[in-house]
């Protein structure tokens, strides 16, 4: 049995993958309801000082500075009811580890203070963008980019691709419970490679259908006149 | 291949911000004038599809799994101006919602993958494929190498991109403020790696993609 696990591993990975993307959405939500400074302002609002917080940090020169500005994440998320604990490990894992690992070699390249600038300036920018998405509805995030200038038919598409995003996760969800129910033994890296494409193709497929269904549904509510209308 | 906040300079993030908004605007116009009102539900799907290419995790030879961009898969389903737009999508979403990727780097993240890849890959499809029938073995190999050499361009121009850092922005004394690595550094690694196993992983899943779409049904190949 532990063989099986071990040998099928393309379908735990996957699975993790859906698994993460699932809880993220929940716990963005969960968060985003809950009562904060953060979630008292509009998305909008939220999205413009998002940008001016990212840009300060891309522009800072000093640690210091850097420093102040990590802290100033660390209070927005207390006062917007984030477990501090839940945030630093949601903040520190991936990029910032992975940028602290490639930092290392450049403390004896360029000296300490290029590396840890390297890093202060990554994890703050990370920690500034996850304290603002995930304190807002993914949903109302998406309709607000209307709002600060973004073309409204890009903003469609954007909303309706977060959309459907979770009914295609479902999708892959099932197909890898399917694959990894039916399987006693290991599929074998050839098998397992054709499997994946014979899904990849088949997904393509259906979205080509969905998109025809969701386009006829759309014409039978009037999306075209409203078009015509604007 | 995602760029993170933080590894470029402001200016660098700006300039290609700048760089792509004429090419999204041509995208735009070439997709909305064949598709007109089904765009927005064709476009949402496609870029739906992208997003769970990469959730695949696709066993390699040595025992590691990695997943593939499929870019190219997507300009040979879509046509490239398409699959610039349906990538972009997927960009932004990731960067937006879920922290893959920068904010202020999405500009570069879509010249990459949403440009340099799917074009790349799509012309060198075309060159190879010619004037060879849809099911022809001919065209999946040359879907691969579209696939092989876009994903190499993508990493060529990511390698680029973080090896200029340290040469345009650094300290008085030459310290660097962004990626520390010089392009003796940054293209070996990020070339490289591509070489070796993301180019191989994006050639083999697009080959058995499109082979698959060849016995099933070869007009969704373009």
């Amino acid at each position: 049995m532990k063989r099986h696990h071990l040998k099928n591993l393309f379908i735990e990975h996957s699975l993790k993958n859906v698994l993460d993307f699932f809880r993220e959405a929940v716990f963005s939500e969960e968060i985003a309801r809950s009562r904060g400074l953060l979630q008292l302002l509009s998305p909008k609002v939220k999205i413009i000082i998002l940008v001016a917080c990212l840009i300060m940090t891309v522009f800072a020169r000093s640690v210091g500075f850097l420093l102040a500005l990590y802290l100033v994440t660390i209070l927005l998320a207390l006062s917007s009811g984030i477990n501090i604990i839940f945030f630093l490990k949601r903040v520190w894992f991936f990029i910032p580890i992975f940028t602290l690992f490639i930092a290392i070699p450049a403390v004896f390249m360029e000296g300490w203070h290029s590396a840890v600038l390297f890093v202060m300036r990554v994890t703050t920018c990370v920690s500034f963008a996850i304290v603002f998405t995930i304190t807002t509805s993914h949903d109302r995030l998406i309709k607000s980019l209307r709002s600060v200038g973004l073309p409204p038919v890009f903003v469609d598409v954007l909303d309706m691709t977060q959309r459907y995003l979770f009914l295609f996760m479902k999708v892959f969800e099932e197909m890898h419970l399917s694959l990894k129910s039916r399987l006693v033994k290991d599929l074998g890296p050839k098998r397992s490679r054709r499997w994946i494409a014979s899904r990849i193709a088949f997904l393509f497929r259906r979205s080509l259908k969905m998109s025809e269904d969701v386009y006829m549904a759309m014409l039978a509510r009037g999306y075209a006149a409203k078009e015509k209308e604007c | 291949m995602h760029i993170p906040d933080g590894y470029l300079s402001p200016q660098t993030g700006g300039f290609f911000y700048l760089f792509m908004m004429p090419l999204w605007f041509a995208a735009s116009k070439i997709v909305g004038k064949t598709l007109k009102a089904r765009q927005v539900p064709y476009l949402a799907f496609s870029a739906s599809f992208v997003f769970i290419i990469m959730m695949f995790n696709v066993p390699m030879p040595g025992g590691s799994t990695g997943h593939a961009v499929g870019g190219t898969l997507v300009a040979v389903l879509l046509g490239p101006w398409a699959a610039m737009i349906v990538i972009t999508i997927a960009l932004v979403i990731q960067a937006l919602l879920f922290g893959d990727g920068g904010i202020t780097a999405v500009g570069a993240n879509c010249f990459n993958m949403a440009f340099i890849l799917p074009f790349t890959g799509y012309y060198i499809y075309r060159l190879i494929s010619l004037k060879s029938s849809r099911g022809s073995l001919r065209r999946a190999l040359a879907a691969a190498a579209g696939a092989y050499f876009g994903i190499l361009a993508a990493a060529l121009f990511t390698g680029i991109e973080f090896g200029i850092q340290p040469i345009l922005y650094h300290t008085a004394d030459g310290k660097s403020l962004y990626c520390p690595y010089g392009l003796n550094v940054a293209l070996p690694v990020m070339l490289l790696e591509h070489l070796l196993l993301f180019g191989w992983i994006e050639a083999i899943v697009t080959f058995l993609v499109i082979r698959y779409l060849q016995k099933e049904d070869p007009s969704l190949i373009l």
